[in-house]
């Protein structure tokens, strides 16, 4: 159920999470957020997010896109700054980096 | 800095406007209302017995032309100068109204897509060859500053107007980590201080939380006040090992207060990186989660009082300090208060930071987490009570309708959480639950003072927050459960016993809550069930006729009490929540104003639903 998504429970995610990365993460990242993979949208999840948290707290949940849409909808209401474009941009990245298990 | 766009100011009414002169007594000059952030405001045009007249008498749309995106949050305080309003918006612009009229003066659109600071704008005064100003930090990490009556940026502040805050003073050997101003610079003389914006649950290392000061006219540094000690400072001992080195977080995020007649300065400074595990800062972590005085002249430090020694639990200590004469024992004493997530309030002699009530250093449950180094005892105050609740278990639950009840009970049972008091500690590899939580309590609004009734006012929150610590693959810790508040998330239902939601009032000279009230109402629930309290996030104001308005609570009523007693005044529905503190003032028609930001939106559950500033007033005669 979409509004659930922020509720799922993350339990052996880190882990599997980190054998994803594996095969996704770019050999250089301008940053040192090593649990976010490459992919189109990183920069502007890097930017939005990190006003408030670390982005990479995003590697600690693995949700569908109905999922992520809801999260970052959530964010947004919380106060994240973006245009619509660009939080559908990290909805997707997030989809993509982060899939359900 | 000179590869900046400028932004850009416009304004049709530049001629019209008169120069903006602070009018003693009724205007909101700074966020606080005052240096010591009362919120007290001694205009009494709006009593106990006409607040109920009060009718909206203007709105500004802070949707900018042509943008059809998203509506945003704002919640910044209107600073009101002789009859002009300065808001900062999150569509990215600094705003100058008339506020008899909510007429448009001018906008400064923010280069670069930049965002001013979440919380607003100071007002400089100005001085000889230079012209009064608003200043304000942004997202991006600077500090801007721009003409009072035009908007324009002032040339001859740094760099064309602009600082570039993110030197490497603070950004250290991670220049590309994130650095912002969510917090309100405060003026001294012709200093602008400024915190720091670090980003929760970060990285441990990146920028550092100092507090620095600018010359108010050229922008340059004059002094930086270090929130994390270096090698031979005070405090630095309280860091195992170099766990100091390159830490970030031990910011000033929400707003500072000034004894201006002392000369003191007083930090609300957050917890270190990371804020929910800290096995790799071994001891209480001066200056993290504490309230620290400085010299406001040169950042030299005074005194400090720990909130929370080696904070795990995200508690911060960002509410404004209030300042406050406290008559106890036949003597005044010049006190400060603090009360923050945590809801216990501590009241301190200001000069000296000694307690007035007492305090106790009282034995907290240990973290189960490999390494972790829990801080033994955390301080109590004597008195007061704590502003919230402060512990939730099984049998205390919410109770009332059913399928709430059912729905917090099974959530519970299914997750196996462990329920317990303020000090539990994020559970290893389990999800604890310890009240209030990072979103409980009274957050970086802060609460008001009446200096005639002694009283101390502020709406709290009992809404807890789940937190479970699991290690990474690379053998570091984190905690896991996300944003995730104690709740159900669909229907925004929390799962601890009501209210969820108060307005309480503190008589300062006895250490004594003189009343709760319960604020907030769950429209969803049937009737009779519906006098819940509602979570919310905004404070206070108080007017010396006795009357205290508030919004916060994600319910869309914005109302008014009787700040003697509690009782309620008058209530109105409103086209979205008032995630603000408001401000009030005297407009150039002789009328008494209350202003706010009315959008919605909070990190408590409300909804963006709306982008106006309104203005409260009573009819024309």
């Amino acid at each position: 159920m979409l509004g659930r998504a922020e509720e799922r429970e993350t339990n052996v995610r880190v882990f599997t999470i980190a054998v994803m990365l594996a095969g996704l993460t770019a050999p250089a990242l301008a940053d040192d957020y090593k649990s976010l993979p490459e992919g189109p949208g990183r920069d502007v999840t890097v930017r939005v997010c990190s006003q408030c948290h670390s982005p990479e707290v995003a590697a600690q949940q693995s949700l569908d896109a109905a999922g992520w849409k809801a999260l970052v909808d959530q964010m947004a209401n919380n106060g994240a700054q973006a245009s619509d474009a660009e939080f559908d941009t990290i909805s997707k990245y997030l989809t993509a980096a982060f899939p359900p298990k | 800095m000179k590869a900046l766009l400028k932004g850009t100011a416009t304004g049709a009414a530049l001629a019209l406007m008169a120069t903006a002169a602070a009018a003693a007594g009724t205007d909101w000059p700074v966020s606080g209302h005052d240096a010591g952030s009362q919120r007290y405001s001694p205009l009494t045009q709006i009593n106990k017995s006409n607040v109920a007249n009060l009718q909206i008498a203007w709105t500004y749309h802070l949707t900018p032309a042509g943008y059809t995106g998203r509506q945003r949050l704002v919640e910044s305080v209107p600073v009101v100068i002789g009859n002009n309003m300065y808001i900062s918006s999150s569509y990215g612009e600094v705003i100058a109204l008339n506020a008899t009229t909510g007429a448009e003066l001018w906008k400064y659109k923010l280069p670069d897509n930049d965002t001013p600071a979440e919380r607003g704008v100071a007002y400089w005064k100005g001085s000889k060859g230079f012209p009064a100003a608003i200043v304000f930090g942004s997202r991006m990490g600077r500090l801007y500053q721009v003409n009072a009556k035009t908007g324009a940026l002032i040339e001859s502040f740094d760099e064309h107007g602009i600082v570039n805050l993110k030197t490497p003073e603070v950004m250290g050997n991670t220049p590309n980590y994130p650095y912002g101003q969510p917090a309100v610079p405060v003026i001294y003389k012709d200093l602008i201080i400024t915190g720091a914006g670090t980003p929760d649950a970060a990285p441990n290392v990146g920028a550092k939380g100092d507090t620095r000061a600018w010359d108010a006219k050229t922008g340059k540094l004059v002094w930086t006040f270090h929130t994390t000690p270096r090698p031979g400072e005070y405090g630095y001992d309280t860091w195992g090992g170099d766990s100091a080195r390159n830490r970030s977080g031990v910011n000033v995020w929400g707003y500072f207060t000034v004894d201006e007649k002392r000369g003191i300065l007083y930090m609300p400074l957050g917890a270190p990186n990371n804020d929910r595990v800290g096995v790799d800062r071994p001891g209480n972590n001066l200056f993290g989660s504490s309230l620290v005085a400085v010299d406001a002249n040169t950042g030299k430090y005074l005194w400090h009082f720990q909130v929370t020694h080696h904070d795990i639990w995200d508690n911060d200590t960002q509410d404004p300090p209030v300042l406050m004469d406290v008559h106890k024992d036949g003597k005044t004493i010049p006190a400060v208060l603090t009360v923050n997530k945590n809801a216990l309030v501590f009241i301190l002699d200001r000069v000296t930071g000694k307690p007035i009530y007492g305090v106790e250093e009282r034995p907290v449950p240990q973290s189960k987490v490999p390494g972790e180094q829990t801080s033994p005892t955390q301080p109590f105050p004597v008195k007061p009570e704590q502003l919230s609740q402060g512990s939730i278990s099984r049998d205390n639950l919410y109770k009332g309708e059913p399928e709430h009840q059912a729905y917090c009970e099974k959530l519970v049972d299914d997750k196996h959480m462990v329920l317990g008091s303020t000090y539990l500690p994020p559970g290893y590899n389990e999800i604890t639950v310890a009240p209030p939580g990072t979103q409980g309590g009274v957050n970086y609004y802060g609460g008001s003072f009446d200096p005639k009734l002694h009283l101390f006012v502020a709406n709290v929150n009992n809404l807890f927050q789940p937190m479970r610590v699991e290690k990474k693959p690379d053998g570091t810790f984190a905690n896991t459960y996300g944003v995730v508040r104690f709740w159900d998330p669909e229907k925004k239902l929390p799962c601890g016993p009501t209210p969820w939601g108060q307005l309480v009032a503190l008589n300062v000279d006895t250490g004594d809550v003189v009343y709760r009230k319960t604020l907030g109402v769950t429209d969803s629930f049937p009737a009779g069930l519906q006098d819940t309290g509602r979570p919310g996030l905004g404070g206070t104001i108080l007017t010396a006729s006795g009357l205290t308005f508030v919004g916060a609570t994600d319910d869309f009523r914005f109302r008014a009490f009787a700040t003697a007693t509690g009782e309620k005044l008058w209530e109105v529905k409103l086209k979205a929540s008032v995630t603000a503190t408001p401000a009030t003032y005297k407009g150039t028609d002789g009328r008494q104003y209350i202003a706010a930001s009315d959008t919605g939106g909070s990190q408590t559950g409300s909804v963006v639903t709306n982008d106006e500033i309104i203005a409260f007033a009573l009819p024309k005669k």
